[in-house]
């Protein structure tokens, strides 16, 4: 649902550095989404074509890879993967556990010339 | 053709920008409430506003994609310039609020200059994009409508896991509907241990103090 104001955030942060590297296009941009936002790429996607319309990064792709949602026991330190939004370490069944993987929202690399 | 690392937050400049609203809000408390449409959020206000307004200055900043209306209704119990209604039409029309949104609303309360105890801002409603994006709030705040379904939580988890406080609203409307409060406190406590969970009635005033208390509690800690 607002993967239009995310998409509009991408734009600017890539615009920053083309300009810092003196390009003029932009053909690939990488993102790493973590599994707890709320991101459909789908809709980023077609959110990105939108804001990108016009600009020296229209028609450049988007590629994401998304980090699964990941946390550590409070308790006994153990790390694991949290599935279906159980955080209950599933060594000692404490919690709660701190997430450590899953929210992220990063641009990863951006390919320019 | 270059491919430069770049690992930029996306939402950096919302987080730096949340940061300042950290700032300039002082030693307020700042709670960003959230929820679906029609929880409760602007009646909980009124009624706190009411119960509070005297002894604790409280500014609120209200969030809705069009209409005044929510201002309106607080703005007869809260001191004069102490609310302020964003429209998120006027920013592109967005589901929730962002932290530069906020920034310009506590300048409008002139939140540098009073004292304010507390700063609420209710969150446009909506249990998805709110919990994306962090405005500077110190805690956050979901309700939850014994209209709306029990099992809300686990269909809506990343709200509620970051929840400091769930309020499970209207409950003398409780008995009309198949809403399960313990199923729900179940639910809650599935995905987040964290957050106290209380169940009020803004209308009856049934468990209202629990809330007062918890929001005075808080407001006590900033100081």
């Amino acid at each position: 649902m607002h993967e239009l104001s995310i998409a509009e955030e991408i734009k600017d942060i890539v615009i920053e550095k083309m300009k810092e590297r003196g390009k003029k296009k932009v053909t690939r941009v990488e993102l790493i989404f973590g599994e707890l936002t709320s991101i459909v790429p789908e809709a980023l996607e077609l959110a990105f074509i939108s804001v990108t319309e016009g600009t020296a990064m229209k028609n450049a792709k988007i590629k994401y890879t998304v980090k699964k949602l990941r946390a550590r026991c409070g308790k006994c330190g153990k790390t694991f993967r949290v599935k279906d939004f159980n955080y209950m370490c599933r060594s000692c069944e404490a919690g709660p556990a701190e997430i450590i993987q899953g929210r992220e929202m990063i641009i990863k690399t951006i390919s320019m010339e | 053709m270059a491919e430069v690392d770049v690992y930029k937050k996306i939402l950096g400049r919302n987080d730096r920008k949340a940061a300042e609203n950290r700032k300039a809000v002082g030693n307020a408390l700042c709670l960003n409430l959230m929820s679906s449409p029609g929880a409760g959020k602007t009646t909980l206000l009124e009624k706190t506003l009411m119960a509070l307004g005297r002894k604790y200055l409280i500014g609120v900043i209200e969030g809705d994609m069009a209409t005044s209306n929510d201002a309106k209704r607080v703005r007869k119990y809260a001191r004069p310039g102490a609310v302020y209604q964003v429209k998120t039409e006027n920013f592109g029309g967005g589901c929730h609020l962002d932290a530069g949104m906020v920034s310009t609303a506590l300048k409008k309360i002139k939140a540098g200059t009073r004292k304010y105890d507390a700063i609420i801002i209710e969150n446009v409603g909506n249990l998805i994009c709110p919990a994306d994006f962090n405005l500077g709030e110190h805690k956050k705040a979901v309700m939850l409508s014994v209209t709306e379904g029990d099992d809300k939580p686990l269909k809506y988890p990343v709200i509620f896991q970051a929840a400091d406080l769930v309020i499970l609203s209207k409950t003398d409307l409780v008995k009309h509907t198949n809403f399960s409060l313990k199923k729900a406190g179940g639910n809650i406590g599935k995905i987040n241990k964290r957050a106290q969970i209380i169940e009020i009635s803004s209308y009856s005033s049934n468990n209202f103090k629990q809330w007062l208390d918890i929001l005075k509690t808080w407001i006590d800690e900033m100081n």
